[in-house]
């Protein structure tokens, strides 16, 4: 339905509580008789809902980037961290994912830091990943987790070819088969070999995993643009560099910059 | 870059709960500051990791106040405003976790009349609603997308959205007209297309 500015003005008012209380009972009246202004009323309500949402996704965002940054300055990573437990290194995933974005040739430059805070904070805001997540932490049996932590410090090493080895030799179960096509992609990839790579984050698009998922994702764009796919990975970029919950979202933008 | 200021220091719940319902970003970065450590050692003691524990603090302080800015959460008297987030991202991740087909180790607690983890699991639909309206938007011309921003987003006024345009505040109103129109048909295409 083509909304006049008047009926758009009035559906403004109503859902902004503007109307007196006879305007808005004239409102629900027409609602009652016509579905399809009534649909046009709940057109407006759900998109007013995304955009207030939209605003309220910015205001927690900066309310994130304040705390990353206290945080960078207090340089006090105990207070985020349980005793006890190491910090797992979002730093050395940082340094892998950056030589796939070197190897990619798209500046290494662009990603690097001029001073801790700084890179701290687009570390912990966009960047928030590391080898760890998306791991599978269940139904796995000892051998195969210490086989894939074997594989996961080879690539940390910058091994790939090891670490290609190694993953090709574990079973494949429910449990380990989308993070095992995830981590040989990633390795293909950094090995220089997007043909590999694609079909495998193909494959592991389908983890149930969430977290998996967005890995996956981003680093099969990067596989795309690498393999000269940009037709291909333009509509992934397009899609993570829009999502400000996306933690890839200003690589992806900065992707985007170079090869538009 | 955020620059790390003092945070202010609210005497009462009640009045974080105002200056949140006034979208204060002061009062968000404290909320914030103050909840999100708590919460991602509970998180990293039960099955999670810091990107899952990020993911679900981002979706339990949106859903958090949005309840709160449509009146749908109201503060009780005796309420924690950090123990009602604590308790709305632990469901979101118990949410995720069963939509993953994962079992927790960890169920819910009962100790903070909140919303179940079912409303909370429903709240999580609008986040579907968001990216359909994010996309849409980044479709639309720039001054088109801007305009629609700065009054439904940021919630600036006609008159300051025209002071900003250079234009009269009338121009502005038929031009917020023309191009929430715009919107609606790259929204409803998008929805058509995705089958919703």
């Amino acid at each position: 339905m083509k909304l006049t500015e008047e009926q758009y003005e009035l559906i403004e008012a109503y859902l902004g509580n503007e109307l007196s209380a006879a305007d808005r009972a004239s409102v629900e009246a027409d609602m009652a008789a016509d579905a399809e202004f009534r649909a046009e009323v709940d057109y407006q309500r759900s998109v007013r809902t995304g955009l207030r949402m939209l605003g309220i996704e910015q205001a927690v965002n900066r309310a994130k980037a304040q705390y990353v940054a206290s945080q960078a300055a207090n340089a006090s990573p105990t207070l985020v961290r349980p005793l006890g437990q190491p910090d797992r290194s979002r730093w050395q995933y940082w340094a892998a994912a950056a030589s796939v974005v070197l190897l990619l040739g798209v500046g290494y430059g662009a990603y690097h830091y001029n001073s801790r805070q700084s890179y701290t904070a687009s570390l912990l805001s966009a960047q928030s990943d590391d080898l760890l997540k998306g791991f599978p932490r269940e139904g796995l049996s000892a051998s195969t987790r210490d086989q894939l932590m074997t594989a996961l410090e080879a690539y940390r090493a910058g091994n790939y070819d090891k670490v290609i080895d190694n993953v090709k030799a574990l079973p494949e179960t429910r449990q380990t088969v989308y993070y095992k096509d995830y981590l040989l992609g990633l390795s293909y990839l950094a090995n220089r070999e997007p043909v590999q790579a694609i079909p495998l984050l193909q494959s592991a698009l389908a983890t149930p995993s969430p977290v998996l998922r967005q890995k996956a994702e981003w680093i099969l764009a990067l596989a795309y643009v690498k393999n000269g796919q940009n037709e291909k990975a333009l509509p992934i970029l397009t899609r993570v560099s829009t999502n400000k919950a996306n933690p890839y979202q200003k690589l992806a933008q900065q992707v985007l910059q170079k090869i538009r | 870059m955020a620059v790390a200021r003092p945070l202010p220091v609210y005497a009462t719940d009640q009045e974080l709960y105002d200056a949140l319902a006034r979208r204060d970003d002061r009062a968000y970065a404290f909320l914030y500051t103050d909840t999100f450590p708590l919460f991602q050692n509970w998180m990293l003691r039960n099955s999670g990791t810091e990107m899952d524990a990020e993911d679900a603090f981002h979706k339990g302080m949106i859903s958090l106040m949005q309840n709160l800015e449509t009146g749908k959460y109201t503060l009780q008297p005796g309420t924690r405003i950090r123990s009602v987030l604590f308790e709305y991202a632990k469901c979101v991740w118990i949410s995720e976790l069963r939509s993953s087909r994962v079992r927790t180790r960890s169920p819910m607690t009962d100790e903070i009349d909140i919303q179940s983890v079912d409303d909370v699991s429903r709240d999580l639909e609008r986040f579907e609603l968001v990216q359909m309206v994010r996309n849409s938007l980044q479709q639309l011309k720039d001054d088109c997308r801007k305009l629609i921003e700065w009054f439904y987003v940021e919630e600036l006024s006609l008159r300051e959205i025209a002071q900003k345009m250079g234009l009269k505040e009338s121009s502005v109103k038929s031009k917020r007209y023309a191009c929430a129109e715009k919107l609606k048909a790259i929204y409803q295409q998008a929805e058509k297309q995705s089958g919703v």
